[in-house]
């Protein structure tokens, strides 16, 4: 007993501070005007609306804007995603660019919560921050709607949040992206595309027993976070015959199920495609580029 | 005599129950056939309207509307393909998940935005009509897909 009770209080300390937030400061933005026009593209890319949906009770009325509350399924439970127009009481309209970038990139609230992986920051934090304040610059154009944040009642909500401290460690990588100079500009452009707004590696990457993205096996496959069944690999799609040529991948993202690819159309993948082609047709060939060159 | 009528008996029962045995299988198989059928058909028309929205072939109502109306005649017994006795087929797969049954309501919300489409596109006469409808149209099939079917490797 004379041993535990340090030993305790010690444990409950290494856990305190581990899992402190760990937030940029305003010394860390890059001097920059947001361009809204390149943030629509980033939250095409980035799929945004698709979880930041307008739950049931807005849907008819804003279907088209990321008011939140839609219900989405995740391994821990029913989230509900929160409203990410600028209402300054339900929104994101009070955020400064700091906050936003620290949600993104650092997966932090304003007020240094930690917020729950389901949102990809593990993806965005590899982003250049221009492309967060251009998102921000965007979402700042959008017509405000009052949507309250929904608790998803989560069991033991403060621990598992400040838990989610911990994970980081393991689970957050901050790196920024890095261009591979031996490939062409288009390629390097799908792979930021890819790996950063795009995150699809937080699904079709399999994760280890931490949940956290074993990037050793990038984009080889992993588990439908809703439980919906496996993931398809997007690794060596050509030579398994799943698509012809990289027009051809191209051409899946871009139109779907018009032009007959009615297999990319499933658990999801289905509002990704939506999201996707509505990107430039020269970001499409760069995805596609970067995803046929995968091995 | 009695052995007689005792065997005359049991062959009919055999009989009814083999009858009705195979009657259900044939209705369940029938119904997912009827539905892939009707799946095949949709892959075929929407392949044909897209030729002509990519311009591999030239624009003509007549054709669009033929199509259309070939899709949708393929499709006439709909409704009677997804009886709660037709969730799994004895001989015939199918990628029709439980949802279909489990939220009838939004099986049937995902149909009507589809068919609500359909119409829209019968109803286009000119081509730059055509070309405007036509993704909202083939965006109205993963409204069924994403949910209610099961992903096909």
């Amino acid at each position: 007993m004379k041993v535990l009770a340090p030993l305790t209080v010690l444990g409950l300390l290494a856990f305190w501070v581990f899992s402190q937030p760990r937030p940029l400061t305003a010394a860390d933005l890059p001097k920059h005007k947001g361009d809204a026009g390149n943030g629509e593209l980033m939250f095409n890319a980035g799929g945004c609306r698709s979880c930041h949906k307008p739950g049931p009770d807005l849907a008819v009325a804003y279907a088209s804007l990321p008011a939140g509350g839609a219900p989405l399924k995740t391994p821990i439970g029913i989230l509900y995603p929160p409203n990410l127009t600028p209402d300054p009481d339900t929104g994101i309209g009070r955020w400064s660019d700091l906050d936003f970038v620290n949600a993104l990139q650092r997966g932090l609230a304003p007020d240094g919560t930690h917020l729950i992986p389901a949102f990809p920051y593990t993806s965005y934090a590899a982003m250049r921050t221009k492309d967060i304040l251009d998102i921000k610059a965007y979402l700042d154009t959008l017509k405000p709607v009052s949507a309250p944040p929904r608790d998803p009642g989560l069991p033991l909500a403060p621990l598992l949040r400040r838990g989610v401290g911990l994970w980081k460690w393991l689970g957050l990588d901050t790196a920024p992206w890095q261009p591979d100079p031996s490939r062409s500009g288009p390629w390097n452009r799908g792979s930021y595309l890819v790996n950063g707004p795009g995150h699809c590696a937080e699904c079709h990457t399999p994760r280890n027993i931490f949940m956290v993205r074993d990037d050793g096996k990038a984009l080889a496959g992993g588990l439908h976070p809703g439980g919906e069944g496996k993931v398809p690999s997007l690794r060596n799609m050509i030579g398994r015959g799943r698509y012809k040529d990289a027009a051809d991948i191209a051409s899946a993202l871009r139109y779907g199920e018009l032009a007959g690819y009615d297999k990319i159309t499933s658990a999801g993948m289905g509002e990704v495609q939506t999201n996707l082609s509505k990107l430039p047709a020269s970001d499409i060939a760069a995805i596609a580029e970067y995803l046929a060159s995968l091995k | 005599m009695l052995a007689r009528r005792v065997l005359e008996i049991a062959a009919a029962g055999a009989l009814t129950l083999a009858l009705g045995t195979s009657l259900a299988i044939a209705s369940a198989d029938d119904a997912i056939r009827g539905r892939q059928g009707c799946m095949k058909a949709h892959g075929k028309t929407v392949g044909e309207l897209f030729s002509m929205f990519k311009g591999e072939k030239a624009y003509d109502n007549a054709a669009v509307q033929a199509t259309l109306t070939e899709m949708d005649a393929a499709c006439a017994d709909w409704d009677k393909w997804w009886g709660s006795d037709a969730q799994k087929g004895e001989t015939l797969k199918t990628w029709a998940k439980p949802e279909v049954w489990s939220d009838p309501d939004g099986f049937a919300a995902a149909g009507k935005a589809f068919y609500d489409k359909y119409l829209a596109i019968k109803a286009t006469t000119d081509e730059a009509g055509f070309k405007a409808t036509l993704p909202e149209f083939a965006n109205t099939c993963k409204g069924c897909h994403e949910r209610y079917r099961r992903p096909k490797e």
